[in-house]
């Protein structure tokens, strides 16, 4: 990823504010509750380090731990 | 960190579509035009290139295979150098291969990564960026390549807002995919709630079903502690009577349970005991009753043959009048001797009395006698007939005879049957003497020979030790389900407690133990609410930022295509959004005069319509040129439905994108084009190839200046 021109270096003057750090940055000021702002941070953070698809594979490895956790909970509700 | 700037230094094509034979093209400025005929294979070293650098969609590698090439193999080479490196990018299509295979090199020989040495080449992929164009001939029929519908994509890859709609898409699909776990998952609760539901209903309907007969009688239900003192009491009493176990460190249940076996296990071992004595005394009685049977049957017959011999004997005795068999014979014969001498007297004295008659002698001449005092013949028959009556009476009786005759006849037949008899008489003893013994067998106790009698006293005796036995063994059984009763009862009481501590669990359950997976779903609700309000805000952000973009955009795509086409109609360019697909954007064109209306390119003109789709790549290629690893445009028939007064223009965009870029241009409008070149493009001039010839055998005749 470090080959790719990192934030807010559009060489072309005319479409500044327009590139993708741009719409992450106007994304996270339109965030009002601080669970959205924690997640999104992650969310960034991941693509900062990783890319979309680790982003993702993250918010989707939350969704699996609840999913786990609920199936978990259920089986030890019925088995008890 | 510092970027190469790569140029293609050399081209070799082998194998493909229209070539055969290798044939390499050396590029020692920077640009090239390729002109020649349609149908000569001027096109195919454009794919070449193209498929050189980005190879074709899967399946579709077959297609550029010149099968009258016998060797079969499809070969591109493409030398890149930048400032005395060089690397090499290879692709090749062997026969029998499903696909081709890239490998690039570095001038060592060292196999090199794409995504390393050319990174943005990488990421644009098969399909064309802006830097590397590839205009298909729309007459060869082919699909045009440089497809509008791509300018999303080159838009948001010029834009750098790529990563923003490959976050939205992942995000989009997550979504899709979560909102169905999460429909899946409230089932599962859902159904687990059923089940817990229906297990508490089953519970409390079995509950009722005791409760309706309780086990322990009248009044309230007992606690847990009063049935387990019931049980405990329930186990002295058959340790006491019974001698079972009492376990102490077991609970309630298990002791139940090891009480219910123990008793369950004695009362079978006893009523086996007693059922085999029955069933032996009952074969016993069996086997006696038959063999006194037999035996009286033996007796009875012995008797009667006793009588019979003794009648026999009495008749024999009878016949026999006191002599024995021999006597009675040698008087029979005697008699019927004599009878047999009297008669022959009598006859003789006959004679003699007939003749003593007639003669008159005193002398018999028969025996000589002297008669002398026979003074006359007429005394001799007198004596005659004197002494034959002094003959033995006996000897004169007949019906003597006849009844010795009888009396000797009957004897043989009645020693027969006398014998006959007493050899029935001596089996019939024989089978008493057995059954006797046989029944000495069953009863030991009875001195021999046995009588019927107490034989039968001995039978009546087993019957009333097997009326004892079975009344013992109902008496037993009469225990057992009082026993079995009370196990019951304290069984089910233990049931009852359990049942009403499971019909408490399950209630905790529908209240709290559901708590932590309903918490959990509102969890996973609440993160599917998170996500999609972070993917609108995403999204609206995105758009935000088209949109900023787009007035800039459209001035510069308008700026571009009103000097390649003059269009004095439809005179700008407009970049829409869809309202069915708000991340996609379109181009349009519209009419200063006409300004709050947009066009489909159908409207245009051939040519205009051209260079609409040629506009962006030359907008797009002015941005971020610094970066490009491979800064090329890769075109084939850009003049297509270019009239001749606007290929100046055309080469003119062409010398401008050529101050950045490397360009590769095919035209079989060479007249049209090489006026222009030397104006329109700075020093060194562009690589001239010309295509000359074509044949199936040596693929296109090359001639390059």
């Amino acid at each position: 990823m470090s080959d790719i021109p990192s934030s807010g270096s559009t060489p072309e003057p005319r479409f500044a504010n327009c590139n993708a750090e741009d719409v992450f940055r106007e994304t996270s000021a339109k965030i009002a509750t601080p669970e959205l702002r924690t997640l999104w941070m992650r969310l960034q953070d991941e693509i900062r380090r990783q890319g979309v698809g680790a982003s993702v594979t993250y918010l989707g490895g939350e969704f699996t731990r609840l999913k786990e956790d609920l199936r978990r909970e259920l089986s030890n509700t019925q088995t008890n | 960190m510092a970027f190469a700037k790569y140029r293609i230094s050399r081209i070799t094509i082998e194998g493909f579509r229209g070539f055969t034979a290798a044939q390499t093209i050396e590029i020692a400025g920077k640009n090239t035009f390729v002109f020649g005929v349609n149908g000569q294979g001027k096109s195919s070293i454009i794919e070449a290139v193209r498929w050189g650098l980005f190879g074709s969609a899967p399946g579709k590698d077959i297609e550029v295979r010149n099968t009258f090439y016998t060797a079969g193999t499809s070969v591109v080479t493409i030398e890149l150098t930048d400032a005395g490196r060089s690397i090499e990018i290879k692709r090749e299509f062997r026969p029998g291969a499903t696909r081709s295979r890239q490998t690039i090199r570095d001038s060592h020989g060292n196999i090199l990564l794409e995504k390393d040495v050319l990174p943005l080449l990488a990421r644009i992929g098969p399909q064309e960026g802006t830097q590397v164009i590839f205009a298909a001939q729309h007459a060869t029929g082919r699909q045009a390549q440089v497809d509008i519908s791509d300018f999303t994509r080159v838009l948001c890859f010029y834009m750098q807002l790529e990563k923003v709609p490959e976050l939205l898409r992942a995000l989009e699909n997550l979504l899709a995919e979560r909102q169905e776990e999460y429909v899946s998952l409230a089932k599962d609760i859902e159904h687990a709630e059923g089940t817990i539901r229906s297990d508490l209903k089953q519970t409390r309907d079995r509950l009722d079903e005791i409760l309706r007969n309780p086990p322990w009688g009248e009044g309230p239900s007992p606690s847990g502690s009063e049935t387990d003192e019931r049980i405990n009491i329930l186990l002295g009493d058959a340790a006491r009577t019974k001698g079972t176990s009492s376990p102490m460190n077991e609970s309630s249940r298990e002791k139940l349970t090891r009480l219910k076996s123990e008793l369950d296990h004695r009362e079978d071992q006893d009523a086996g005991t007693l059922q085999t004595k029955i069933q032996s005394a009952m074969k016993q009685r069996g086997t006696a009753d038959s063999l006194v049977a037999s035996l009286k049957t033996a007796q009875e017959t012995g008797t009667s043959l006793l009588n019979e011999i003794q009648n026999l004997e009495t008749r024999l005795s009878t016949a026999l009048g006191g002599e024995t068999t021999e006597q009675l014979n040698s008087r029979f014969a005697a008699l019927e001797r004599s009878l047999t001498e009297k008669d022959a007297i009598a006859s003789l004295a006959a004679t003699a009395k007939k003749l003593s008659l007639e003669y008159g002698w005193s002398q018999c001449p028969l025996c000589g006698t002297n008669n002398s005092t026979a003074t006359t013949p007429s005394s001799l028959p007198n004596l005659v007939d004197q002494r034959i009556q002094v003959l033995p009476e006996s000897l004169a009786d007949p019906s003597a005879l006849e009844d010795l005759r009888a009396r000797t006849k009957d004897i043989p037949l009645i020693d027969q049957n006398l014998s006959a008899k007493k050899q029935a008489l001596h089996a019939s003893t024989q089978a008493a003497e057995k059954c006797d013994s046989q029944l000495s067998a069953v009863f030991p106790s009875l001195s021999r020979p046995i009588e019927i009698s107490q034989a039968t006293s001995k039978i009546n005796e087993l019957d009333r030790d097997v009326e004892g036995w079975k009344s013992q063994l109902d008496n037993k059984q009469r225990d057992r389900q009082q026993w079995a009763k009370r196990v019951k009862d304290l069984d089910q009481e233990l049931v009852f407690h359990e049942y009403r501590d499971k019909i408490q669990r399950l209630e905790t359950k529908l209240t709290d133990g559901l708590k932590g997976g309903r918490d959990l779903l509102r969890q996973y609700h609440d993160l599917l609410a998170t996500t999609t309000s972070l993917k609108n805000m995403l999204e609206q952000s995105f758009k935000d930022a088209l949109d900023r973009a787009t007035p800039q955009l459209e001035k510069m795509f308008t700026e571009v295509y009103q000097r390649l086409t003059r269009q004095p109609s439809y005179d700008q360019v407009r970049i829409i959004s869809l309202p069915e697909q708000p991340r996609q954007r379109e181009l349009r064109v519209a009419s200063s005069q006409l300004p709050n209306q947009t066009f489909l390119p159908n409207v245009l003109n051939g040519q205009a319509a051209k260079a609409l789709q040629l506009v962006p790549y030359f907008v797009f290629s002015q941005f971020l040129p610094e970066i490009m690893e491979l800064d090329l445009l890769l075109i084939d028939d850009p003049s297509e439905s270019f009239d001749t007064s606007h290929v100046a223009e055309l080469v003119n965009e062409l010398g401008l994108a050529a101050e950045h870029a490397q360009l590769i241009v095919a035209t079989h409008e060479r007249e049209k084009f090489k006026p222009h070149l030397t104006k329109s493009f700075i020093k060194p001039l562009p690589l001239e190839v010309t295509v000359e010839g074509f044949s199936t055998k040596e693929g296109p005749k090359l001639a390059i200046k």
